[in-house]
């Protein structure tokens, strides 16, 4: 176990600047993990870890100790790198068990741990085989199990799951975590999965453009994030544009496109100012039929989904936006094309945002 | 016109020793979206190289619109092919990608710009026509495949992996567009995927896949809520398994004994003798309280051992009394903690049974 911080690490690529003035604090045998869509820095923040990359500027301690300057090798870290290749010519077993060995590990320990770790990934019975002769999925896999198997104080995962089939990768996925802290070790999981990122981690980074826009814990991100577009990344969220037509005790009356009005708990908004209301898919309600209340939203379905749990339905309300909707599927089976619906807005479950400088598209560009 | 028909396909590999295609019957219809699923090496890719006419199948016959293809070249096929690695031509700007396949036809300079045209308004691009595919991310270069797909003007459409590559964001964004546009243009889309919440979101119907066959062909939600295979049930979203036998089986249902005697009623219709099986129930069907309710059915204690946050629901671990772990589904608004007392309930209309597989449920559950 080990803890890690960063203090205003900067590296650059020619012009690009890819990791901006980050500041990291990863505590001993925390899962920690960097979520961000592809170009945020994620893969380079974690390299500036390993020291396979050197920062511009910043510093970076394990355990209060400076390692700017300590080769990665020396940094005592397991890694599961995309690309980062197995030994070739060294079967899967030999590649697992490799690290305790050369560790000085007991062999009958050593043993024990190449067993366990290969059935997790489910890679037991191809023990004696090489890793050409494996997909790149198994191949994946035996470099996650040589990882965990090293012994090593921090784990190092860039996407680890990336390479597998969907089946699979959830089956890992709900593993990857007990595995992990069974070992021990600090681990800093790098990925654009927000659902691998929320069931593994017990705290998140959320990367945009080189910067930390919000560091917590899954259900704090997901209950509460702080940006448009943390939410859009880490939530299935509508956004609608709106002016603020009232604030009184209770909240607020924001007025959408065409006139619709929508009840909020929020008040920190002005009277008049532009602002954004934001609902997640699943916090929606709708009716199929309409209904007269005074904050009723009427529309047609337009589209639907089936997800196996859930169905998605996609709606075009009255006032020509769209809306989609996350509903269990025992009660999203009474839904059909074309139907006529009523949506409400639960005002507990809106949150609402100042209207972005940018424009609201450009915060919810996630490439 | 164009619906495709697989008749007795098969293909081996390296000497015969590995069979990607094992006697394949497939009917699609005109105009439909239809997804082959299955894990990697079931042959899914293979059966899609041989509707295209890359690998000629060593035996059976290929229909497209009634007609026999077999000897049809490639070229000939008039089919477009959307690949996971995106295969666009480097020195040519989007809009010359996408008038490729007009230009090759000698369609002339106006009417060609009016196509591109029509189809970037299509499917929303909004980027410049004058780019180079590597000036644009991911996505975006994906949907200039697909318009480029669109703009030679075929009705079949075979779409290896298309969003595999692609972030997870994206990748959900794409998978509605590549519906939406098969639908508005008509045509029959054929789709190979391993991610099960694809195949289950865009498809009219799924065939799945393992070991070189055809498991099942059905709807998402016929193959989602009646699976008649225990590989189904297992590949096409989660599903909790136990092993046990028949007790009592009447027109109603069954009464089946799991492990340490704990008996659970069903609703599955009585074709079933006093015999071993395997009950499987979804995760979202368990229903979980801290205080017996009398309406519940099927009630067995446990203790909640593990959870998984993914956001509005919770996936709870719960080792039951009797020793066998099941995953649950349930609204993150109640939150049980580790080593929480639980009662699960196994509402009867939702539990499936399947006769015991001859080579045992450890194999049939078997991925690769």
């Amino acid at each position: 176990m080990i803890n890690i911080k960063l203090i205003g690490v900067t590296k650059r690529f020619g012009t690009i600047t890819a990791v901006d003035n980050i500041d990291l604090n990863v505590e001993r045998g925390e899962f920690f993990t960097i979520l961000g869509p592809t170009g945020a820095g994620k893969t380079t923040t974690l390299k500036l870890i390993a020291g396979l990359l050197k920062p511009d500027e910043g510093e970076i301690y394990f355990d209060g100790q400076l390692v700017n300057d300590v080769p990665p090798e020396e940094r005592d870290i397991g890694f599961v790198f995309q690309g980062y290749a197995l030994f070739p010519h060294m079967t899967v077993w030999e590649n697992v068990t490799y690290g305790p060995l050369v560790r000085g590990m007991d062999p009958e320990k050593v043993e024990r741990i190449g067993r366990e770790i290969l059935s997790k990934v489910h890679l037991l019975e191809r023990a004696d085989s090489y890793p050409h002769e494996l997909s790149g999925g198994m191949q994946q896999r035996v470099a996650l199990a040589r990882a965990l198997a090293s012994g090593s104080k921090l784990l190092l995962l860039d996407e680890p799951l990336s390479a597998l089939d969907a089946r699979l990768r959830e089956e890992l996925r709900f593993e990857l975590r007990n595995i992990v802290k069974e070992t021990g070790a600090t681990a800093i999981q790098v990925t654009h999965d927000k659902y691998e990122a929320l069931q593994l981690s017990d705290r998140i980074a959320i990367l945009r453009k080189g910067k930390v826009v919000q560091v917590d814990t899954p259900v704090n991100l997901f209950t509460k994030p702080n940006s448009i577009f943390v939410a859009n990344f880490i939530c299935d969220m509508n956004f609608f544009e709106g002016i603020v037509k009232k604030v009184d005790e209770e909240g607020s009356i924001i007025q959408l496109r065409g006139g619709l009005l929508v009840k909020t708990l929020d008040r920190t908004h002005k009277f008049g100012e532009r602002v954004v209301v934001a609902i997640r898919f699943e916090d929606v309600e709708i009716k199929p039929e309409e209904v007269e209340h005074p904050y009723s939203i009427y529309g047609k379905v337009e589209r639907i989904s089936f997800l196996g749990p859930f169905i998605r339905i996609e709606a075009l309300l009255d006032n020509g936006e769209e809306v989609s909707v996350k509903l269990p599927a025992t009660i999203g089976y009474r839904f059909e094309l074309g139907d006529r619906i009523t949506v409400n807005f639960e005002p507990t479950k809106i949150i609402v945002y100042s209207y972005p400088r940018a424009g609201l598209a450009e915060e919810l560009i996630v490439e | 016109m164009p619906d495709v028909k697989l008749v007795n396909i098969s293909k081996r590999y390296g000497k015969g020793r590995i069979i990607a295609a094992d006697k394949v019957n497939l009917e699609i219809k005109d105009g439909e979206y239809f997804t082959i699923l299955g894990p990697s090496g079931c042959g899914k890719s293979t059966l899609l190289k041989i509707i295209a006419g890359i690998v000629k199948p060593d035996e059976g016959e290929v229909y497209v619109g009634g007609k026999l293809i077999n000897d049809v070249p490639i070229e000939e096929r008039h089919i477009a092919m959307v690949f996971q690695n995106i295969l666009l031509f480097p020195h040519m700007n989007v809009e010359e990608n996408i008038g490729y396949a007009p230009r090759v036809k000698g369609i002339e300079r106006e009417r060609r710009a009016k196509i591109v045209e029509e189809i970037v308004s299509m499917l929303k691009l909004t980027l410049r026509s004058t780019a180079f595919p590597d000036e644009l991310s991911r996505g975006a270069q994906q949907k200039v495949s697909l318009a480029r797909a669109i703009a030679s003007e075929t009705n079949l459409f075979l779409l290896d992996e298309p969003l595999s590559a692609l972030d997870s964001r994206v990748r959900l964004e794409l998978r509605y567009e590549l519906r939406r546009l098969v639908k508005e243009l008509g045509v029959t889309a054929i789709h190979v995927t391993h991610d099960q919440e694809e195949a289950m979101s865009i498809s009219d119907r799924i065939a799945i896949m393992k070991h070189g066959k055809i498991i099942e062909v059905g709807s998402p939600v016929e193959l989602y809520l009646g699976p008649q295979t225990i590989f189904t049930a297992h590949f096409l979203g989660k599903m909790n398994f136990m092993e046990g036998v028949v007790i009592e089986s009447s027109g109603g249902g069954c009464v089946v004994e799991v492990s340490g005697g704990v008996r659970i009623r069903t609703k599955a219709k009585g074709r079933f003798a006093r015999e071993r099986v395997v009950l499987a129930i979804r995760p979202e069907f368990i229903k979980l309280s801290q205080t017996i309710n009398e309406n519940n059915k099927n009630v067995i204690e446990g203790r909640i051992i593990e959870k998984f946050y993914t956001g509005s629901y919770i996936y709870y671990k719960v080792k039951l009394e009797n020793g066998i772990e099941v995953l649950t589904l349930t609204e993150a608004e109640k939150m049980y903690k580790d080593g929480d007392k639980i009662y699960a309930s196994f509402p009867p209309e939702y539990v499936i049974l399947f006769k015991y597989p001859e080579e045992g449920l450890e194999k049939e559950l078997s991925l690769e």
